[in-house]
C-alpha cells in the first residue's frame, strides 16, 4: 500500500460535473487526484476477504439480536422492533453497506464501524476513481465491481418485488445526497425499473387507503430513501410506517448494523476475530487508550479520542453520552495524511472499495477522497 | 437474499475476480446535472419518455393532493423534519 503523487487531469471538475459528482470542490476541495494509493493484489484480496467475513458476522449478528432480544442493549424503542424483526423474517432484500477499514497494507483490515443503512461516497467510488483510472492508467486494475453490482442487485430485488416502480428519495437540501440518489436510480433503470426520485419531505400519506404516494398521488410500494431509519423512527409518520407493507431499502433490520453498538456486540460474540477491535457498552474495559463513539452519529461528529491525559473529540449534534467504546487504534499515516478504506457489499458480496484520507485522526465531512489502483509491484519512491 | 452463516475469518486465499468496471454509464445523472439544480427525475414510463424532468414545489406549498376519485385525503411533510435537525446544507451522510 503506497500514496503516489499523480499528475491530475486537466479537465477533472468537468469529467467529475458530467457524471453527477458536482461536489468534488466543497470544503476547499473533496476530490483530490493529484495523488492515488496503489495496492497489490493480495493486499486488495485481504481486503474482499474480510469483507466477505464481517458481511457474514453481520447477518449472524442480526439473527442473534432478535433471538436474544438484544434491542434493549441498542436503545431501539420497542414499538420499532416489531418492524425490523418482520422485515428480517421476511428476508427483506438489501442493496448495499459500506465497512470502514483501519488498513495499512500489513496487518488485518481492522472494522471501525460498519455504514449499513444510509452510506454515501458512492459515485466516486463507482464511477469517479473508475473514469480518473481509464484516463490515467488503463492498463492498471482497480478493486471496483460496484457499478455492475447494483445493476445486478437492482434486478435481484426487482424479481421479488410486486411492482416495477421504484420510488427513491433523500432530503431535498444536499446536492450530493440528490446525486447520489440520481445515480443510485440510473443503475436500478438499467436493471429494469422505473423509477422515480422526489425530495422525502414530498411523500404524502393517504389514511383512507393506508398508503403512501408520491408528489403526483402515485402509489409507493418500494421506496429507497437515502434517510436513517433512526431520524425516521422519530418522524410523524412514524407510525404509519410502522404498520405500512411498503417495502423499503436499506430494509427495517440494517437498523441494527449501522448502529455503533453493534461493535460491541461483536466483540461479545467473536473476541478473537482479527477483523474486529475490542469494543464495549459500558466503558473501555482493559483498553488505556480508546474511541468513545455515540450510539448514532454520523460524519466523525462527537467521537472522542481517549489516550492516557490526551483527549482529542470533535463537536456535533448528537448524544454523546449513550456511546460504545472502542479500542484506539491509530490510523496509518501516509506522507501525514490518514485514509480510512471504505469497503463496499453490493448485494451479499464484496464489490470494490474508495479511501477517504484526513490530516486529523478522526474522519469527518471534510475528509478528501482520493482514488486508487491495483499494481503488480509497489515501487517505493 | 441469501442468509449466509458465519465461519470466522475466511481461510486461504480469495478466487480471483474481475476487479474492473467494464461499463459505466451515468446517463440520468450527467442529465440530472445538465438541467440545473432541484430537479427531479423519472425515468422508463414510456418508450417515447425514457427520462422526464420535475420541477417539485416546496412541501409548504403543496400540503395537499389533487382530487381523484375517492376524494381521499392526503397528508405531506411528515418525513424529513427529524433530518432537517441534524443536517446542515450540502453536508453527506
Amino acid at each position: 500500500m503506497h500514496r503516489r503523487a499523480m499528475p491530475p487531469r486537466a479537465d477533472w471538475p468537468a469529467q467529475l460535473d458530467r457524471i453527477g459528482l458536482t461536489y468534488h470542490s466543497l470544503d476547499g476541495g473533496y476530490w483530490r487526484e493529484d495523488v492515488a494509493y496503489e495496492f497489490t493484489e493480495p493486499q486488495v484480496d485481504c481486503l474482499e476477504s474480510a469483507t466477505t467475513s464481517l458481511h457474514r458476522l453481520c447477518v449472524d449478528a442480526v439473527e442473534r439480536i432478535i433471538r436474544d432480544d438484544r434491542f434493549a442493549d441498542l436503545l431501539i424503542p420497542e414499538n420499532w422492533r416489531p418492524r425490523i424483526i418482520e422485515s428480517w423474517e421476511r428476508q427483506e432484500p438489501s442493496l448495499y453497506g459500506r465497512f470502514d477499514f483501519w488498513y495499512d497494507g500489513v496487518g488485518a483490515p481492522k472494522l471501525l464501524e460498519y455504514n449499513a443503512d444510509t452510506p454515501t461516497s458512492l459515485i466516486e467510488a463507482a464511477v469517479g476513481q473508475w473514469g480518473w483510472l481509464r484516463d490515467t492508467a488503463p492498463e492498471a486494475d482497480q478493486f471496483n465491481r460496484l457499478h455492475e453490482r447494483l445493476i445486478g442487485q437492482w434486478g435481484t430485488i426487482r424479481e421479488q418485488a410486486q411492482t416495477d416502480l421504484l420510488h427513491l428519495v433523500c432530503l431535498d437540501g444536499s446536492d450530493e445526497d440528490r446525486q447520489t440518489v440520481t445515480y443510485l436510480a440510473d443503475t436500478a433503470n438499467q436493471a429494469g425499473w422505473r423509477v422515480q426520485t422526489l425530495p422525502i419531505e414530498q411523500i404524502g400519506w393517504e389514511p383512507g387507503r393506508q398508503r403512501f404516494v408520491d408528489h403526483r398521488n402515485e402509489p409507493i410500494s418500494v421506496l429507497f430513501k437515502l434517510y436513517p431509519w433512526e431520524w425516521m423512527c422519530q418522524d410523524a409518520f412514524a407510525a404509519e410506517l410502522s404498520r405500512s407493507s411498503m417495502l423499503v431499502l436499506e430494509p427495517a433490520w440494517k437498523q441494527v448494523l449501522s448502529h455503533k453498538g453493534l461493535l460491541a456486540l461483536l466483540w461479545e460474540w467473536y473476541p478473537d476475530h482479527p477483523n474486529l477491535l475490542p469494543a464495549f457498552f459500558s466503558g473501555p474495559g482493559d483498553c488505556t487508550a480508546y474511541v468513545r463513539k455515540p450510539f448514532w452519529s454520523r460524519e466523525g461528529a462527537n467521537i472522542s479520542i481517549v489516550n492516557g491525559d490526551q483527549v482529542l473529540a470533535t463537536g456535533g449534534p448528537y448524544d454523546a453520552e449513550i456511546s460504545v467504546f472502542q479500542q484506539y487504534m491509530p490510523l496509518p499515516a501516509f506522507d501525514g495524511w490518514h485514509p480510512v478504506i471504505g469497503s463496499w457489499v453490493i448485494g451479499d458480496e464484496p464489490a470494490g472499495i474508495g479511501i477517504r484520507e484526513d490530516r486529523g485522526l478522526i474522519h469527518g465531512n471534510q475528509s478528501r477522497f482520493v482514488p486508487h489502483r491495483v499494481v503488480k509491484d509497489v515501487l517505493v519512491s | 437474499m441469501v442468509k449466509k452463516w458465519p465461519d470466522g475469518p475466511l481461510s486461504g486465499s480469495v478466487t480471483p475476480r474481475l476487479r474492473q468496471s467494464t461499463e459505466v454509464r451515468v446517463r440520468l445523472a450527467a442529465m440530472a446535472d445538465g438541467l440545473g439544480e432541484m430537479v427531479w427525475i423519472a425515468a422508463g414510463h414510456g418508450p417515447g419518455a425514457p427520462l422526464v424532468s420535475d420541477t417539485i414545489s416546496a412541501p409548504d406549498q403543496a400540503d395537499c393532493c389533487p382530487d381523484d376519485e375517492v376524494k381521499d385525503v392526503c397528508e405531506r411533510g411528515g418525513f424529513g423534519l427529524t433530518g432537517g435537525q441534524f443536517y446542515k446544507s450540502e453536508e453527506g451522510l
